[in-house]
């Protein structure tokens, strides 16, 4: 059994653990962080593994949201070349992990859509899946309506649910109901997903991907709460009904106005190490969301560490690359804009190390 | 099958304004003339002119959609094209009415049809929801008008309805599951009046869709549902006199809507072919290419329109500067399979040989010595001729390749009897020529030798092309040129001389010809350069023409050396071949000794995958040896393709 899983992702392995060396040190943060604006920013960005990605961008081009836009494709890249030497029975959850961003494009561009913005300007906030096959979001955009975009989505694994909320959709001129069908549809199959692994692989990703999934219902029910003012029915039914912690009750307590952050402390204890809650301040969600996604960011890093050969270290590989992005993403956007290292400091899932010794 | 393209001659055809129409409607009628597109060239009122005709062929354009799309709705097939002599531009003006009275018609009625259909699903829909109820004796308004009850009948999906059960704990409500339809389920909501708005809610939350059937239906279930069906039969036969009327258009217009189809589609496809003529100030200027045989036919068509009509003629030669002539090639024929092969590597230029009937020559002979077999041959051979015969349907596509796998089997077969082989059995046939299993060394020296005349074959074919082109340097200095054979011929000869004993040439022979073959190579860069007039001579200094020669030189005697011995593969393919059937029949007799059904399926087994795998193995050796050892010597391509200007007869054909 054990030699069976080194065979099945020795490969992978080896790959994953050179991956790994090819992510951002803190000092390195630390350094980029300290660019005085985009341009140099970039330039040291230049100096590190992203240089592939940003070689490509064209010259001129310098916009936090273009250069963010190239440096994703590091991800799609490594997701490749992981999907490609992962073990046949662990490549679908892979596969569907990396839905995610499909589905993200997905709700983007209807938003796009409904709004009337053009092809042009909708493509470099997309999630570049690149050669992968992906949806037809440029026919869909250029369709200009969400119904017939939704049309296009024929024969595809999205096409019962957006027909389901088509019907929402017309009474309420909201996309609401599109993206809750979508985002609940896509997480069901990926937890479906699991039970096809072996019962080690299962056991790690469980962990990891509950863990994100209790990160999102947390999110959504706290956001159902405080900004939609939804019944307790309403949230219960716009959330899932699994996860690595979190289960209904807790979410029939938020809907019954307990603190949703204050719950996630009692659940999540280690959540304390990574950040104070500001349960009193509800526009501050969004703090509390980078802080339970720091905790994520310390179970991903624990198993790097990890001997064993399963599933865990690249699927855990892959969240902790995706959010090195999502930080230098938001370093692209406060640079751009010229914010002060205190205010964006924060939002970032790895603190900065002067920060830490503070 | 010729071995140079068909000649072609470049013309220039002046045509004053008021004939332009009549001449494009004769070279499209023609169907000979490959137009090159100079509307670049224009004189400054002409632009209004080149608009007019933009503007004209937009209107046709816009016409031709809304055509097909009533022919469409009419469900007419626009066939083929039904009169040649519609081959003219028309006025849109003159068509546009009657295609705008027809859609009017049409439309009303298609509306009338899709509405009454829309008003079916409907009652469809009511029906379907209502059926599970079909039992209950109570009217339905009373179910889903209660003053202290609400209700909801509809639709959601059925892994949803646990969720939200789980999600109702704290309010009292009936969720009836009435039928499950695929991952839909249809189900009666029912709870408590003061929480409605909760319970609205709620099953939104849930995706409940509910159906608002209006309050006129009343009674019940049943009697709703009898209603809702006989609403529906009236609607049917509204559906039905609709069609009729469409039906009875579509017999009286068929013919007549076809023809304006394609009036007007070539009415589009000539004025945009006059979009792209050159424009004098009184006058059109038509370029193009034509067959030097077709000359004088278009000559006389054209001065017959009017002798105001001046051609210039340009008859291209077999120099370099020829290149830009499209290539005739002739799609019909027995080699026309080969003429894929050959245009799959590269379409020919028209100073360039065509090397398809050698490729018909070589190919099933290097193809047959490598798998040799009058059993697999005769296999192959019939292929060929089914898929030549077009005997089944799905081959059709591939019956031009009939002919190389009809040749290929024949030269299998011919094979097959020098090799002694038959159905992989070696011992059936008395060998013509030689068993390849007993005389390996002799089979692969024997292909060698094949190797360096066919190889030979190529440096003198690419010395023929650079005689017809005049590309004297390339001829004489070039390592693909006179140099390059000699060189090669040297290097044969001294092998040659050191293996065979009292050899008829000295060896102090080879040895001087291939210095001086090198020296040659070694200069003509320089040689080059130095008769195109271009400085510096050296380019890049001596040193680096020095280096870069010298490693050009190394690579031309690798690539001889590479080359030839590709060809030994010819041998070891035919060894193989044998050997791979032997392996079968040793296998056969493992499994059943007796020789009994076990060991003639086992050998079926085997021929089958020898004919399929190996035969496709040997393709692409085949085609390897022929492209990278053979075509590279001396065929480049790079040729256009000749393709006149002519209106397609059907859709299908697309225009050209």
């Amino acid at each position: 059994m054990i030699l069976s899983s080194v065979s099945a992702y020795a490969n992978v392995h080896t790959r994953v653990r050179g991956m790994i060396g090819n992510l951002l040190g803190d000092e390195t943060v630390a350094r980029l962080s300290a660019s005085p604006d985009l341009n140099t920013l970039i330039a040291k960005l230049d100096e590190t593994s992203y240089a592939s990605c940003l070689a490509t961008s064209e010259e001129t081009i310098k916009s936090s949201r273009r250069v963010a836009y190239e440096i994703r494709k590091k991800l799609t890249r490594d997701y490749k070349i992981i999907i490609q030497h992962a073990p046949s029975f662990a490549r679908q959850l892979l596969i569907q992990l990396f839905k995610l961003y499909e589905v993200d494009n997905l709700k983007a561009v209807l938003r796009g859509i409904e709004v009337g913005e053009q092809w042009e300007k909708i493509r470099y906030t997309l999630f570049p899946i690149e050669d992968y096959p992906t949806l037809p979001f440029e026919e869909m955009v250029r369709c200009g309506t969400v119904e017939s975009a939704i049309a296009l989505l024929h024969n595809t694994e999205y096409e019962a649910d957006l027909k389901l909320a088509l019907t929402r959709f017309h009474d309420e001129k909201s996309l609401f109901p599109v993206e809750v069908a979508i985002d609940l549809s896509y997480w069901q199959r990926l937890w479906d997903q699991i039970d096809t692994l072996p019962h080690k692989d299962q056991k790690i990703t469980r962990i990891l991907i509950g863990m994100m999934v209790d990160k999102n219902n947390l999110t959504w029910a706290a956001r159902y709460r405080i900004f939609h003012r939804f019944s307790e029915s309403e949230i219960i039914n716009y959330t899932l009904p699994f996860g690595y912690k979190i289960d209904d009750s807790i979410i029939r307590a938020i809907a019954a106005d307990r603190d949703p952050y204050q719950l996630m402390a009692e659940i999540y204890p280690a959540i304390l190490k990574e950040g104070n809650f500001d349960s009193k301040n509800t526009s501050k969600w969004q703090l509390n969301e980078t802080i339970f996604t720091r905790m994520i960011y310390s179970t991903c890093r624990h198993a790097f560490s990890d001997g064993s050969f399963t599933i865990g270290l690249p699927l855990a590989y892959l969240l902790v690359l995706e959010m090195e992005i999502q930080d230098l993403t938001l370093l692209f956007e406060a640079k751009s804009l010229e914010m002060p290292v205190d205010q964006y400091a924060p939002y970032l899932i790895r603190k900065l190390p002067h920060l830490t010794k503070n | 099958m010729k071995w140079y393209p068909e000649r072609m001659t470049e013309v220039e055809i002046e045509v004053p304004n008021h004939f332009a129409r009549k001449v494009t409607e004769l070279l499209a009628d023609e169907g000979f003339l490959q137009m090159e597109d100079i509307s670049y060239l224009h004189a400054e009122e002409s632009d209004v002119r080149g608009s007019n005709w933009q503007v004209k062929a937009n209107q046709f354009a816009n016409l031709e959609k809304q055509l097909l799309e009533t022919l469409h709705s009419l469900n007419i097939d626009p066939g083929q094209s039904p009169d040649e002599h519609i081959k003219m531009i028309s006025e849109p003006e003159d068509i546009q009415p009657f295609v705008n009275q027809l859609e009017e018609e049409i439309q009303a009625r298609s509306k009338d049809l899709m509405a009454s259909q829309q008003e079916i699903n409907l009652r469809n829909a009511y029906i379907r929801l209502l059926n599970p109820l079909s039992d209950v004796k109570i009217p339905f308004e009373r179910i889903r008008n209660r003053r202290y009850i609400y209700s909801v009948l509809g639709t959601m999906p059925a892994d949803k309805i646990d969720r939200f059960k789980t999600s109702m704990t704290n309010i009292p409500f009936v969720l009836l599951e009435l039928k499950k339809e695929g991952d839909q389920a249809i189900v009666l909501l029912l709870g408590s009046r003061q929480n409605k708005e909760y319970l609205h809610r709620a099953a939104r939350s849930a995706y409940l869709v509910g159906v608002d059937l209006p309050d006129s239906y009343r009674g019940t279930p049943a009697e709703i549902i009898e209603v809702l069906n006989k609403e529906n039969e009236t609607l049917q036969s509204r559906i039905d006199s609709s069609s009729q009327e469409i039906e009875k258009i579509r017999d009286s217009r068929s013919n007549r809507l076809r023809e304006l189809y394609w009036r007007v589609r070539y009415s589009r496809l000539l004025s945009e072919s006059l979009m792209r003529f050159g424009k004098l100030k009184h006058s059109y200027l038509v370029a193009g290419w034509l067959p030097s045989n077709k000359l004088e036919k278009l000559s006389s068509d054209l001065q017959a329109i009017s002798t105001s009509i001046i051609i210039d003629v340009k008859e291209s030669g077999m120099d370099s500067e020829s290149r830009n002539a499209p290539i005739m090639i002739e799609k019909k024929g027995f080699d026309q399979g080969f003429q894929k092969l050959v245009t799959t590597y590269g379409m020919p230029s028209y100073n360039e040989l065509n090397p398809t009937l050698l490729l018909l020559l070589t190919f099933p002979l290097i193809f047959g010595a490598m798998f040799g077999d009058v059993g697999h041959g005769l296999i192959l051979a019939i292929a060929g001729l089914v898929l030549m015969l077009k005997k089944i349907k799905k081959l059709e596509r591939l019956a031009s390749l009939g002919s190389v796998v009809l040749l290929c089997g024949i030269s299998a077969i011919v094979f097959g009897f020098l090799f002694g082989s038959i159905f992989g059995i070696e011992d059936l046939l008395p060998a013509v020529w030689m068993h390849p299993m007993h005389n390996i060394m002799n089979l692969l020296l024997i292909t060698a030798g094949f190797g360096a005349i066919l190889l030979s074959l190529a440096n003198i074919l690419a010395l023929v092309n650079d005689f017809h082109q005049r590309h004297w340097v390339h001829f004489f200095f070039n390592s693909k040129g006179l140099a390059g054979l000699l060189l090669y011929w040297s290097l044969l000869g001294l092998i040659l001389s050191l293996f065979i004993k009292n050899f008829p040439v000295d060896q102090l022979v080879f040895i001087v010809v291939a210095i001086v073959s090198i020296l040659m190579i070694f200069l003509s860069g320089f040689l080059e350069r130095y008769f195109e007039k271009k400085r510096p001579y050296f380019e890049g200094g001596f040193l680096l023409y020095f280096i870069q020669s010298f490693f050009e030189l190394f690579e031309t005697l690798i690539g001889y050396l590479s080359n030839s011995l590709s060809y030994v593969r010819i041998g070891a393919f035919a060894v193989a071949h044998a050997g791979l059937s032997s392996v079968f029949f040793i296998l056969a007799n493992i499994v059943d000794p007796g020789k009994g059904v076990g060991y003639w399926l086992i050998v079926a087994f085997g021929n089958i995958f020898v004919i399929g795998f190996e035969g496709m193995i040997v393709s692409i050796q085949t085609l390897r040896l022929e492209y990278y050892e053979f075509f590279s010597k001396f065929f480049s391509g790079g040729g256009r393709k000749y393709q006149p200007f002519q209106l397609a007869k059907s859709n299908k054909e697309g225009a050209k």
